[in-house]
């Protein structure tokens, strides 16, 4: 048997290494100092709100504490960014769903066309290949004054309207390619929204952590890292 | 000296205390360890939306002789000597990705290229035509004139050679020679991998609008990726899903080729 002397530095030592993995490895400021990922920054408090979704049913931010958020703007009439924004939410929930976390992640995004309502909203949905009935997306529309303050005041994001002789010349610079949206087509509307398309993520407390500038081509892969990060801290 | 000998003389918590700090060290030292190795360590700032993509050496670029390019011209494939590649694989009639592609991500980048004076002198773009047809020329001038924006400044094969050739060079110069496996699929075939994808939460479903595109053509998939060529005609990087690639993280690829230019 050891002497005495070894067994109490052994048990001192186990107990040592139990409690370091524990202090180093758990998420937290240990853990950044020995070089786990930084926490996400808190970059702004999210809006509140009380707005209807895609299927006319009030929601109001307050509904969604507890919940971390990926949000995005979509304009259903957009011809340029917002059916790839679409096709962008769909490939992260199925990554987030692949990755075993989508449980635990609301979309929500914000419609910038005070004209349309939940029922345009669901067309856009449904032709862009998203199920309106789906439980993890909020599509939000409301009065115009209540977006604008949501939108532009709230995630110091862009959007005025132009007439379309106006966006045609426009165009040129912005390199966007020019998108089918059969929904557009049917209205015809005189104006187009010209709009900037970012992403954040939100977290459980209702701060934003992360602001991408072009949701149609943030990596997948960057999102799902930083809501797994958010998701692990408990923020 | 013996056992007994080398642990210093202290009491009962003076031993507990120095295994502790022992313990706590190695723990630390466990977890630098696995910090390191982990994917992503260091973290992914807020607000960093750019991907950053490898670049190495990944073998020869194909030999494009018999190609024609967007003038009707054969096209000389010494007139890329030393100079940066960013090649695409485009169908000139498609509403998938081509163009987004072409526009989204090439046009912002040949902006960005223009400003420091690097487009057409440094790097020129190399785009393939993946879906050819056998009856009659390929409207290539037209995608870059109607659906990319050229509109009266025509694209030079100088700075942007759109190429075109028959089906069987095509398929083996993209397959064999840049090694992306694209497909032509008629539509009872694209039914079934649009299903596939649409499964598997991957389908792409945003239409883009192109004059050019008409009824009932074959479906190019699997075309979405940008390979980057270096002045030696080596591949040096590939970026996989180029529709949904900032133009800024192709530019940074193609910085990495260019600060490498000597390989």
């Amino acid at each position: 048997m050891a002497p005495r002397r070894w067994r109490l530095l052994a048990a001192g030592g186990i107990v040592g290494i139990l409690a370091g993995l524990a202090l180093f490895l758990w998420p937290g400021p240990l853990a950044t100092a020995a070089g786990a990922p930084s926490p996400l920054p808190r970059l702004f408090r999210a809006p509140s709100y009380r707005l209807v979704d895609q299927l006319d049913r009030p929601v109001a931010s307050s509904d969604l504490l507890g919940e971390v958020r990926v949000v995005v703007t979509m304009d259903p009439y957009c011809t340029t960014l917002c059916p790839l924004t679409a096709s962008k939410v769909r490939d992260l929930e199925a990554l987030l769903q692949r990755r075993g976390i989508a449980v635990s992640v609301k979309f929500v995004a914000f419609s910038i066309d005070e004209l349309a309502g939940p029922a345009q909203l669901r067309g856009f949905l449904d032709q862009e290949g998203l199920d309106p009935n789906v439980s993890w997306l909020d599509y939000l529309t409301g009065p115009a004054d209540e977006v604008r303050s949501v939108v532009r005041d709230g995630y110091h994001t862009s959007y005025y309207s132009v007439s379309n002789a106006e966006a045609d010349k426009l165009a040129p610079g912005t390199f966007q390619a020019r998108m089918r949206n059969p929904l557009a087509e049917k209205a015809n509307a005189p104006f187009t929204i010209m709009h900037q398309s970012p992403l954040f993520i939100v977290d459980r407390h209702g701060w934003v952590r992360a602001a991408f500038g072009d949701a149609s081509t943030v990596p997948s892969d960057a999102v799902a890292r930083d809501v797994a990060r958010l998701l692990r801290s408990g923020a | 000296m013996s056992a007994e000998g080398a642990v210093p003389r202290l009491g009962a918590l003076g031993r507990v205390v120095a295994g502790l700090v022992l313990g706590l060290a190695l723990a630390f030292a466990v977890s630098l360890l696995v910090h390191r190795g982990a994917p992503g360590a260091g973290g992914t700032p807020a607000a960093t939306a750019t991907t950053t993509f490898p670049v190495g050496d990944l073998g020869p670029a194909p030999d494009l002789a018999g190609f024609t390019d967007q003038r009707g011209a054969p096209f000389d494939p010494s007139s890329l000597a030393g100079k940066v590649q960013v090649v695409s694989f485009l169908d000139p009639r498609g509403t998938r990705v081509s163009p987004v592609i072409a526009v989204n991500t090439l046009m912002a980048l040949k902006a960005d290229l223009q400003g420091t004076k690097q487009f057409g002198t440094d790097v020129v773009f190399v785009s393939i035509d993946v879906n050819p047809r056998p009856d009659g020329p390929e409207p290539t001038a037209a995608f870059l004139k109607q659906v990319v924006g050229f509109g009266n400044v025509p694209a030079t094969p100088a700075d942007w050679a759109f190429l075109s050739a028959p089906w069987a060079t095509v398929a083996h110069v993209v397959r064999h020679g840049y090694g992306v496996p694209f497909q032509r699929l008629d539509a009872k075939a694209f039914a079934a991998y649009a299903a596939r994808e649409k499964a598997n939460g991957t389908y792409f479903y945003a239409r883009a609008w192109n004059p050019l595109a008409s009824k009932g053509p074959p479906t190019i998939v699997d075309n979405g990726e940008i390979v980057i060529v270096g002045p030696k005609g080596r591949i040096r990087a590939r970026i996989p899903r180029a529709y949904q690639v900032s133009a800024v993280a192709v530019e940074n690829a193609v910085s990495q080729v260019l600060a490498r230019s000597g390989d």
